[in-house]
Order: structure tokens, then sequence, then C-alpha cells
């Protein structure tokens, strides 16, 4: 069973122009951020873009995942870090020109399966002095949906992902209903020189394993849990794996159309409420006959009687 | 491995045969090979021993190459919850700092070395402690004058247990709490009550279900049949069923009055206080370490476990069901009767028959609890090869329908539970009812073993056996 979703890569990369700043002042076009308590624009800058996480100030600051409050620190405090001048050409030089979604495989256990595929202005690109660059998919999965974080390193450990990491509820057995939200933060790791290099773009591929909970009661016997669209951001630096003088800028979309379908939608069976009160007295009336039978046997256990019988085997 | 072929015009041997299978019970069967030869296998507990540990190391090293190159792993969740939480440790760090590590601090102790030598090192610990069984089983059995090869088929059920080898070779730490409490049974078997008492504190530290054996041990330790400074007698099991007069002396333990005046023995005081202060000190060590966590994670978790989560447990779904609210203390009360009653009944009517009340009463432990998984089974397996000799149960057909019953309601409901975890379908009621069936099969096996068990009881009266003495045994 599977679910596809085409979106827009525009509707979840419609974000400002991040940058790592060092300089103090500012040329874009967009309007200037406020400090908002930091001392300085350097210090405002760094704050978020310096952290190798994404995610990882939004959780220090609120400490669980909702919607409004990561749309608010990505759109606002992510966009602070805008305080020199952005190089126009290098966001124009990488373009989304495809973002494939699906959710695969069978019960409790599936794939959120994303497909990046990204297309290269060679020009441009080929005036960018950025060597290595990373594609940052973040994905804040739904109440009822969790990923493990260990298996994820199990996963990153044979080289499937560059780097990952797992923000929100670390508790895997609590039902969705006593449970936070889970946010997934995958890296990816691409060269723009080996991009230059493939004729139809770079296609990035991450499959992230989801579980899931138990879920509330529900009078149908499933509830349907929906996926969001993911945050997808990249970071280019002129030294490998290093989240100084590196850029953060948004894939945009490349102008294809993408067509818009249904989003992805996973029915969990749930516990039905009307079984309630038959389950609990069967499962004490059970428990008490097999007690009393236990009993019995063992209260007239034949100790005594096994004298003869013994005598006969 | 020894084999002996004899041609059917051999008497002599066939006597010896047909007189040897008169004393042994019904279960344990020679293989014949027909027409004119006769063959008996008797197995060697060393090349036992040496095939198990083969076995066992194959299947470690076989596993790191399936972690490595399959996305399946063979190694078990848990073995990398106790390695992360030894790795914090050998760091300085809290064990606790682990999600869902909630042993005590003594186990990630003990894997340091996954750290410092080889990640494995803690596989092989447990496998070690899972052969280490096999010999407490050997051990115990000989001790009883059960024959050489009963003993070796004994510890064969145990060392080729297709769930037992499994479990040590995947990282599960279940076979060190296995080979204490056989040990302790075996301290007091040779009249160590110090020694018992220490590594009960001990094994109640490191895993808390133990303690479900308190009451068995304290009434075992009747100053009539175990006296500090003296080594007790045991039963020998070529002597045949109790006597008479034990029997009566057994029926007395129902008499409450008695039981009250005899239960503060010195030795049952002794054993009592020494346990209890091993197990408060391990506990006040872990807890001046780690703090809350520590006994929060490795204690209060343990009595409080209430998992929504399906189970082989008939509890599962109630608790599902019910979790969006907290369950009255009425309710609390009434799910735990049953287990409750089971468990003094058992201890009551079979305490002096050590290892088989040991073995019921772990049965009976699992099959009530609020939360059942596999690697619980490995708490009575180890202790059925102590009771087999005693048995009656003809292994054709009783014993491989007690076996064929239980693993049976086991695989129905696997089958119910694949459908609900990997094909998504809502199959809740199915698979509640399947634990239903797999409880009424614990019971139905646990209610055979006990009407074809010729109980026995493990020391025998001091005074009225002293002369048998020079027949022990040892």
């Amino acid at each position: 069973m599977e679910d596809r979703r085409r979106g827009r890569p525009g509707i979840c990369l419609g974000l400002g122009m991040l940058m790592i700043a060092f300089a103090s002042s500012a040329t874009s076009e967009e309007e200037t951020p406020s400090l908002d308590g930091y001392s300085t624009a350097s210090d405002a800058c760094a704050v978020p873009c310096r952290e190798k996480w994404v995610a990882k100030a939004y959780f220090d600051k609120f400490g669980s995942l909702e919607d409004a409050a990561f749309e608010h620190y990505r759109d606002a405090e992510l966009t602070r870090c805008s305080c020199e001048m952005q190089p126009l050409d290098l966001r124009d030089a990488f373009k989304l020109s495809d973002l494939d979604r699906r959710l695969t495989g069978d019960g409790s256990h599936r794939s959120l399966f994303t497909s990046i595929r990204i297309s290269v202005d060679e020009e441009l690109a080929a005036k960018s002095p950025f060597r290595f660059c990373e594609v940052v998919l973040v994905e804040r999965l739904p109440s009822g949906v969790f990923a493990d974080p260990f298996e994820l390193q199990h996963i990153r450990d044979r080289g499937v992902y560059g780097e990952v990491a797992v923000f929100g509820d670390a508790n895997l057995e609590l039902p969705s209903f006593l449970s936070n939200r889970t946010l997934v933060e995958v890296h990816m790791f691409f060269s723009p020189n080996n991009l230059l290099e493939q004729m139809n773009g770079l296609e990035i591929k991450v499959d992230v394993p989801v579980h899931a909970r138990y879920q509330a009661l529900d009078g149908s016997g499933y509830s349907a849990v929906q996926f969001g669209e993911p945050d997808v951001f990249a970071r280019c630096s002129m030294e490998q794996r290093s989240s100084n003088q590196s850029h953060f800028f948004v894939l945009t979309s490349n102008g294809a159309a993408i067509s818009y379908k249904n989003p992805i939608v996973w029915k969990i069976p749930s516990g039905i409420e009307t079984h309630a009160g038959f389950v609990s007295v069967v499962t004490f009336l059970s428990a008490s006959l097999s007690a009393l039978v236990i009993i019995v046997a063992s209260v007239f256990h034949s100790g005594i009687k096994l004298h003869k019988n013994v005598k006969t085997l | 491995m020894r084999l002996i072929f004899a041609d059917r015009g051999h008497c002599d041997l066939l006597a010896l045969v047909a007189s040897e299978l008169q004393n042994r019970p019904k279960w344990w069967q020679y293989t014949f090979i027909p027409a004119s030869v006769s063959v008996m296998v008797t197995v060697d507990m060393r090349s036992l021993l040496l095939f198990s540990a083969f076995l066992r190391v194959f299947l470690i090293v076989y596993g790191e190459w399936q972690d490595k190159h399959m996305e399946v792993r063979y190694t078990d969740v848990d073995y990398f919850v106790f390695s992360d939480a030894a790795d914090l440790m050998a760091s300085g760090k809290s064990p606790y700092e682990r999600t869902t590590y909630r042993y005590s601090p003594l186990l990630a102790f003990l894997l340091l070395p996954n750290t410092f030598l080889h990640r494995s090192w803690g596989k092989f610990l447990f496998s070690a402690s899972d052969l280490l069984v096999g010999v407490f089983i050997y051990t115990i059995l000989k001790k009883c004058s059960v024959p050489k090869n009963i003993c070796t088929y004994c510890v064969m059920a145990w060392l080729l247990n297709p769930f037992t080898f499994t479990i040590g070779t995947r990282g599960n730490c279940e076979p060190i709490v296995c080979a204490i409490i056989l040990w302790i049974v075996i301290c007091l078997m040779n009249g160590n009550l110090l020694q018992a008492a220490v590594w009960y504190g001990l094994v109640v530290h490191f895993r808390i279900y133990p303690i479900i054996y308190a009451p068995t041990l304290v009434l075992v330790l009747n100053h009539h049949f175990f006296c500090l400074g003296q080594k007790p007698v045991l039963r020998i099991w070529s002597s045949g069923p109790s006597k008479k007069h034990e029997c009566s002396t057994a029926a007395t333990e129902l008499n409450v009055l008695v039981a009250i005046k005899c239960i503060f023995s010195r030795e049952r005081i002794i054993f009592g206080v020494i346990s209890a202060a091993v197990f408060f000190f391990s506990t006040g060590i872990s807890f001046f370490l780690y703090k809350w966590e520590f006994l929060h994670e490795a204690l209060l978790y343990h009595l409080t476990r209430t998992d929504p989560r399906h189970n082989f447990s008939i509890y599962f779904y109630h608790i599902y069901l019910h979790y969006e609210r907290e369950f009255s203390v009425l309710e609390k009360l009434i799910s735990f009767l049953p287990q409750f009653m089971v468990q003094l009944v058992l201890v009551l009517r079979f305490a002096r028959d050590l290892p088989f009340c040991l073995f019921v009463q772990t049965v009976a432990f699992v099959a009530f609890n609020k939360v059942i998984t596999a690697q619980y089974f490995v708490w009575f397996f180890c202790l059925l090869p102590l009771i087999l000799p005693w048995s009656t149960i003809n292994f054709k057909w009783k014993g491989l329908c007690c076996i064929f019953l239980w693993m049976g309601a086991q695989t129905h409901w696997l089958m119910w539970g694949y459908l609900l975890e990997f094909k998504g379908k809502n199959v809740f009621v199915e698979l509640w009812m399947a634990s239903l069936v797999f409880l009424a099969a614990n019971t139905c096996v646990l209610v055979v073993m006990i009407s074809n068990h010729t109980y026995s009881p493990l020391f025998q009266p001091l005074k009225q056996n002293s002369s048998e003495q020079g027949l022990k045994q040892e």
C-alpha cells in the first residue's frame, strides 16, 4: 500500500535566504530582521545557522514539536541569518526540479520515501566557490508516528545517509495520546562538481523508516494519520562538513509544473472503545478460571496417591 | 557419544537394557534400530558441552556477520541498549542516559569490556552463562543420584533448546539470572546457606522477578530438614516416591498454625536478613551513584509496568482500552488477585520440592503477568530439566501433546500478531482471544505437569535419615 504525493517545492521551500553571516551588513531586498534580544547582529545571525542541526535550536527553545511554532522558527529565526550578501547566483545555480513522496510498506513499520531531483545551471555552478554541499531534509512526523533514532543511526553507519538526527519524543513505547511528535533531520551530501557531470541532474533519495504508535481509540477501528510536507534546505561550504563559512539557501523550483495529488495518509489500526467492558469482564473471568483450575490441581495433587501408582510403573 | 551394538541373540545385554528401562521415567526412551540390531545411544556430557559451546560461538560469529551485511539484524535490540549503557558508564556518565535501559547498573558494568575489548564480549558472557546453566543442571541432578544418562538428556533439553541458544547468542542477559538461581539451589544442597542468601539478594537486585521465590526459599529452610552447619540430606532419585511420613509432614505444612510457629527459625532469619542486606546494599550503591533515575528505571518501572502494546498477556487489550484513564486501586487489586492466589497455593503445596515449586511458580507467574514477552520463557526453561526425572509423563504421546499444545497456542498468537503488526489489519479482538487460548494452554500444561509429578522433597528429615547419610550421592 502506498500513497504518493507530488507537491510544489515552493510551498515548503518558500523561505527567505539563509546565510551564515560574519559581516555586519545585509544588502538583501528582504526586510532587515530585528535583533530581538541578541546583542549584536553577528550573534543573531550565528545562533541557529552555525548549528549542525537545523532543528536543534528549535528544540532547545521549545522542547516539543508544533507546526505553527516550527514554521515561525523557520520563517523568522532561520531567515535572521541573512546578514551578508548572499551570492544571488548560488541559489539560482541549483534548482529543485522534482519532489516525490511515498509511504511504502505494510503494517506498523513503513518507510517514508522522498525523492529530490536537483538540476544545475552549469554556468552559475562553475562560478561557485563551494565544493561541498548537502541537502537538509526535515521531516515533521505527525502524531502517532515515530522514528527510531538507533535504527536511523544503524542505517547511517551502513552509509545510506550522510548524517541523521531525531528530535522530539524518545519514548518509543508510549501510545500517541501520551507522546509528543518526532522530527527527523537527514543530511545528504553531494558535490557540485559531480552534479555538473550528470546530464539529468542529481537525484537524492531518502528513505526514513517510520513506525506506528498505538493510537487513540476509534469507533471505526482505524486512525488516519496524515503526513505534512517536508522542509528542504541546502547548505554549501568550501570546507567539507563545516558549518562555519557555509551558506544556507533554499532549493526552489526551476519552474517545472508539478501536479498536486492527495496527501499521504496512513491508516493505523486502533482499539474500539465499545469493546472495553466485554474485554475486561472476559479477561478477569479467564484469569480467575485458570487460577482456580491450577489451585484445584495443586490442592488435590496426588502426592500420596502416587505411592500406589508408582509401584506399577 | 557411545554406541553399543547388540544382536538380539545377546540376551545378557538385552536383559541389562530391560532392567535399566524399568527404572527410567516413561518419557525417556531408547532408540532401537529394527531388524537384528539393537542400538543404545548415550551422549557424553563433555561432548554435549563442547558441541553446545561450538554452536554458540558459531551463532555469535554469524550474528556479527548478519548485523553487518543484512538489514535485519541478528542481535537483539536490548543488546545495543546494554552496550550503549556500558559505553556511557565507561565514559563516566550514567547508563540511564540511554533510553530504555531499565536494568541494574551491574549489567552495564559487566559489559564494560564491550567498550574496551570487543562489542561481542557480552554475547560470550551470556552464552557462557548459558553453558553454566547446563553444568548446574547436571550437578543438581547428579547430587540426587539421577543416572548419568538421564542427567545428560535433561541437560540437552536446555542446551539444545532453540529458545535458549538463540537468547544468549542474540545478546539477552537472562542466562545470567538462570545460572544464579540454579547456583542458589546448589548452595542450599551443599548446606551453604550464607552463600545462597548472598546470591539471592544479588539476583533480586539484578532482576526483580526472583522475588517470587522468597516464600519458597524461606519455607524450604525448615529446621527439621535444613540446619545451619550441617549438610542437608538430599533426596535420592532411585529411592522412588516420598515416604508416607514425609507426606504427612508435607501435609502439616498446610497447617497454618504450625507454619507460623516454625517460620522464625534461625536458618530462615539468617537467610532473610543476609539476602535483604545484600539487596539493599546493592540497591543503595546504585542509588548513590545514579539517584532517582536508577530507582525509577531499574525497579519501579518493573513493579508498575503495564504495556498497552500487544504481547502474549491476556491483559494487553484490557490495558490498551483503558490506557487513557488511570486504573482504580480496586481494579489493580482484582487483576493481581489470580496471580497472588496461584502463587500462594503453589508455594504452600510444593515448597519442599524446591525445583518443582520454583518451576511451577515461574510458569504461573509468567502466564498471569501483565506483560509477557518471549524472553520470559527462559525463566522456566532452565528449571524444566530439574523436574523431568520425577515426571511420569509419557513422552509419547502426553509429552508431545503438551509441547505441541503450548507451541501451537504460541504460533496461533503469532499469526494474529503478524496480521496486526506487519499487515496493518485491525485484529485486536482476535489477537486478544489468541492470548486467552495461550493462557489456557499454559494452564493445561501446568496442570498436566502437576498431576504427573512425583512429589519428592529436596531435603530429607535430618534426624530420621541420619543413617542414610552414607548413601548420599556425594
